[in-house]
């Protein structure tokens, strides 16, 4: 099949040629010819997933391995990503964004209106929407989402796509308006945000109770898949949705998700076939399978896109004995902001900063560690983001030599001979800490401490468990430098990271200010101009590149095995997820595990 | 001995009390903050406050140690886990029930194996045969059950693809028939009962031999002899008899390692059971499961120590006669 695939490139490519006429007249006449002499039958030529619709056959059974029991399958309480990823299947947004993470495409809604003051949107709902339980989807239940998604007791993490939004009310069953207090460029992105979840069912319990409520383990939905069980620790059971809205669909009989905590016995279990999709596959077993899928020796396919992740060190820009004292004067009032940002005695100066950059080889690093698996990030904005621009960045060359100048340029010089800088007394030795359990990041650390001790930093590496790091020395602001990891959102801000305002909170844990910054990135997120939007987040990808509160290192690469028995199936940076419902299993290719339930 | 038991069981309480105690307050100062998990770099920080509110961390340690305790004593409601709302009583009560299993068949199959392989040894000492089964019993007694564990899977599930490598049941569960059910289990059981029963085969195999040979060396067996008793007579009589004795405490010291030993068997072998809900609740400071997860964990050591007490009563009637004329 995979050969077949690459031949009918070879004609895709051959199409695009400038000979297109010539070549289609010969091979008309060749086919008229080879049909008329009665010859051999060939089967299409087609790619993995590029199915021609009229072969597209219903049945089967997905078997999906996750690494933990999620933590409850309601759209308002869930956290977890395989919870997240199993609501996907059950529930529905009003429209989802495409892989330009951009545009939308419309869902539950047919179509959505802006007002001519750009600070409403009307959304036509679909009408032959129902829910798992046969009650029809309306407009009320979207309003009482909102409701609840907004509703403080129930501490949705989502919440802050709704802070714009000022009212959202039903014109009729089909109609629903939501409007804003002013006009911003994410107005669609925060209406949508978020699955519909059905009124009926949850309007009795009082939204302090959402997160015990029995919704969160029998969840009802209107997604094209419907809950059937789920065996604590073991597996959780959805099958196919008869009545969904989007005829035909889903292909699928029923997914069945399988709790599998150990990597090892899960990734056994994709290659012996009993799990048919497994992400985060290890990369050293992905890079192998990679090799046998080329060669054709097996059947499950690696896929790798651009994921959420990415790994960088943050540097702790200010004194943290100050910061403690500045805190305890202050007590339960506010302290004086000018006061905390006393700065740090190694990383307050941005040469120093630059110069540990250019100390630490980051391409070397990113390859070895990952496996080839990740790409280089040298700034703030996630490869994802549509307005990525690398060359915005300030990207400082891996050299140890100019690293060294730059320290002696602040006065970090070796003065006693024993192999470490000094200044005033004080030699350059700091603590970098780490989340253990990453194996990815104690490695990182390893090579980071060999590549600074190169210029005479001693840097001693600290692994600590996660509540430790997380829970109190990053909020305390009780460390030198950090070395961990952000997930990214599709909502493009920095706010929470390196705004002043965020000083005092947890995710600013660097200390991190400036008014360049602060200016741009309001302009950046409020901008309805998509050049000027790009022009802003230039301007505060170049500022903190060269500001360098981190050290950006890498931007992972996610890694799926799926089976290839699989077809239609698409996977982008949005997740692995996105389409199951056009996924379908030719018969010819079907298992045991397909057959499950026809008995 | 009704007395004696009930006596025990009054016992147990105050052990109790103070085991929980200790540890509500070490999991509440240990570093670390519930409601970290919750918090996600878009969220507003005012939000953690709240969450902090719904969990009850805001009031003082004291009050929550309060309240925690009335709950427990009076409603035995461990109140409900941060991370999935369910009750931590429900989540423990779902997990305990495949812990026990697997101790509960792990310990069988180690005392069997492990008496059979102890007399065998003692009846053949100093011989081939004895060597040979001691020699066995101390590979598999300095073997930790993990590594064990991980061997077993290796070889039997990775490299020969002969049993599961995971889960408690297969997918195809619900369509068996009753035999097809029972087999299913087993074949899903075989290799964690066998990695941890094997550890516990060579302890009681190794302490049934050392206890046999003092035995079948006394004066009473000697006298036995010659009587005239049969061979076989004597082995089970006078011998593993009164070799029965000291078993029974050790079973009872058994049971809690194994309860623990299982909680690593079952993240090995991806069961379900108090294992995996011990290791999320610790590492997400998910306090009402750790503390209901703690209960069992101390209850199973009490248990194991007071069925040790009571059947040491029942297998030597010395005991009861010293009770009773005291």
């Amino acid at each position: 099949m995979k050969n077949n695939s690459r031949k009918n490139s070879e004609v895709l490519s051959l199409k695009k040629s400038g000979q297109l006429k010539l070549i289609y007249k010969f091979l008309i006449l060749a086919l008229i010819i080879l049909a008329a002499c009665g010859g051999s039958k060939k089967e299409p030529d087609v790619k993995l997933g590029d199915q021609i619709k009229d072969q597209v056959v219903d049945g089967g059974t997905l078997v999906v391995g996750i690494p933990g029991e999620p933590d409850a399958l309601n759209p308002l309480t869930a956290l977890s990503k395989p919870a997240r990823d199993i609501i996907s299947l059950i529930f529905r947004r009003l429209a989802d964004v495409n892989e330009d993470l951009y545009s939308f495409t419309p869902r539950l809604a047919k179509e959505w209106i802006f007002s001519h003051d750009s600070l409403k949107i009307t959304f036509h709902l679909r009408t032959d929407v129902q829910w798992h339980d046969g009650k029809p989807f309306q407009a009320k239940d979207v309003v009482f989402t909102h409701t609840l998604q907004t509703d403080p007791d129930v501490v949705w993490d989502g919440i802050s796509y709704k802070e714009d939004i000022q009212l959202v009310y039903a014109e009729n069953d089909s109609t629903v308006v939501y409007e804003f207090r002013k006009k911003i460029p994410t107005m669609l992105m925060d209406a949508v945000e978020g699955y519909i979840i059905p009124e009926h069912i949850l309007l009795e319990i009082s939204p302090k109770d959402i997160h015990t409520s029995g919704f969160n383990r029998n969840p009802i939905g209107l997604g094209p898949f419907k809950f059937v069980n789920w065996i604590s620790q073991q597996s959780i059971r959805l099958e196919k949705f008869n009545d969904y809205y989007e005829s035909g669909k889903p292909h699928l009989d029923r997914i069945i998700f399988q709790i599998v905590p150990n990597n090892i016995t899960l990734w056994q279990q994709v290659l012996s076939g009993d799990v048919d999709l497994m992400e985060n596959v290890p990369p050293r077993n992905f890079i192998r399978l990679k090799e046998d899928w080329d060669a054709g020796e097996k059947d499950i396919r690696p896929i790798s896109f651009l994921g959420r992740q990415y790994d960088f060190i943050g540097w702790n820009l200010i004194d943290h004995e100050n910061y403690s004292i500045v805190m305890d004067e202050a007590g339960q009032g506010e302290p004086d902001i000018s006061r905390l940002l006393k700065p740090n005695k190694l990383f307050g100066s941005q040469k120093v900063r630059a110069a540990l950059t250019m100390a630490i080889d980051r391409k070397t690093i990113t390859k070895i560690v990952n496996h080839g698996l990740a790409a280089q990030m040298h700034g703030p904005v996630p490869l994802i983001w549509w307005v990525f621009d690398e060359s915005a960045n300030e990207i400082l060359p891996f050299d140890p030599d100019g690293a060294k100048h730059y320290l002696a340029d602040e006065g970090w010089t070796d003065s006693d001979g024993d192999g470490i800088l000094d200044k005033d007394g004080v030699k350059f030795s700091f603590e970098m800490a780490t989340n253990s359990g990453n194996e990815r990041r104690e490695q990182t650390l390893t090579l980071i401490q060999n590549q600074l001790h190169q210029i005479g930093v001693e840097m001693i590496p600290r692994i600590l468990e996660a509540g430790l790091l997380f829970g109190r020395m990053l909020p305390s602001r009780d460390f030198d430098a950090v070395l961990i990891g952000w997930n990214v959102g599709l909502k493009m801000e920095l706010t929470s990271l390196f705004h002043t305002t965020s000083i005092l909170y947890p995710f600013n844990f660097v200390s991190y200010s400036s008014s360049d910054f602060d200016n741009w990135e309001e302009i950046a997120k409020k901008s309805l101009n998509k050049e000027i939007t790009r022009d802003y987040w230039n301007k505060v990808a170049s500022r903190l590149s060269h500001d360098l509160p981190y050290t950006w290192l890498y931007y992972k690469m996610e890694t799926v095995g799926l089976n290839s028995r699989f077809k239609d199936v698409k996977i982008d940076k949005r997740g692995v997820f996105i389409n199951v419902e056009d996924w379908w299993i030719p018969t010819d290719v079907r298992t045991k595990t397909d057959m499950l339930g026809n008995r | 001995m009704v007395a004696y038991i009930l006596r025990r069981l009054l016992g147990i309480l105050p052990v109790l009390l103070i085991g929980l105690t200790f540890t509500f307050f070490i999991i509440h100062l240990a570093p670390g903050d519930p409601t970290t998990r919750f918090m996600d770099p878009s969220m507003d920080p005012a939000l953690k406050e709240k969450i902090a509110e719904r969990f009850g961390l805001n009031d003082p340690l004291h009050f929550q140690y309060f309240l925690w305790l009335k709950q427990v004593i009076f409603h035995f409601d461990f109140g409900n886990s941060f991370n999935s709302g369910r009750s931590a009583s429900v989540i423990v009560f779902d997990a305990l029930i495949p812990t026990i299993l697997v101790t509960g068949l792990s310990l069988l199959f180690g005392l069997i194996l492990g008496v059979l392989g102890g007399i065998f040894s003692a009846i053949n000492h100093g011989n081939r045969v004895d060597k040979i089964i001691t020699s066995v019993m101390l590979f598999f007694f300095s073997m930790p059950a993990f590594w064990l564990g991980m061997m077993l899977l290796g070889l039997f599930s990775i490299k020969l693809d002969w049993l599961p490598s995971s889960q408690l049941t297969s997918i195809f569960h619900d369509q068996l028939n009753i035999f097809g059910r029972i087999s299913d289990y087993a074949k899903h059981l075989i290799l964690p009962v066998l990695a941890l029963g094997l550890s516990s085969t060579a302890t009681f195999g190794r302490f049934i031999r050392s206890s046999m040979i003092e035995a079948m060396g006394s004066d009473y067996v000697t006298a036995a002899e010659a009587r005239g008793i049969s061979r076989g007579r004597i082995i089970i009589h006078y011998g593993f008899r009164n070799a029965l004795i000291p078993l029974v405490t050790l079973i009872g010291f058994t049971i809690p390692v194994l309860f623990s030993g299982a909680v690593v068997i079952e993240v090995i072998f991806s069961l379900p059971g108090m294992g995996r809900v011990m290791v999320n609740a610790v590492l997400g400071r998910d306090y009402p499961v750790i503390l209901a997860a703690s209960t069992c964990a101390f209850l199973s050591v009490l248990a194991g120590n007071l069925l040790a007490d009571i059947f040491y009563g029942i297998v030597d009637p010395r005991i009861q006669v010293y009770r009773e004329v005291k």
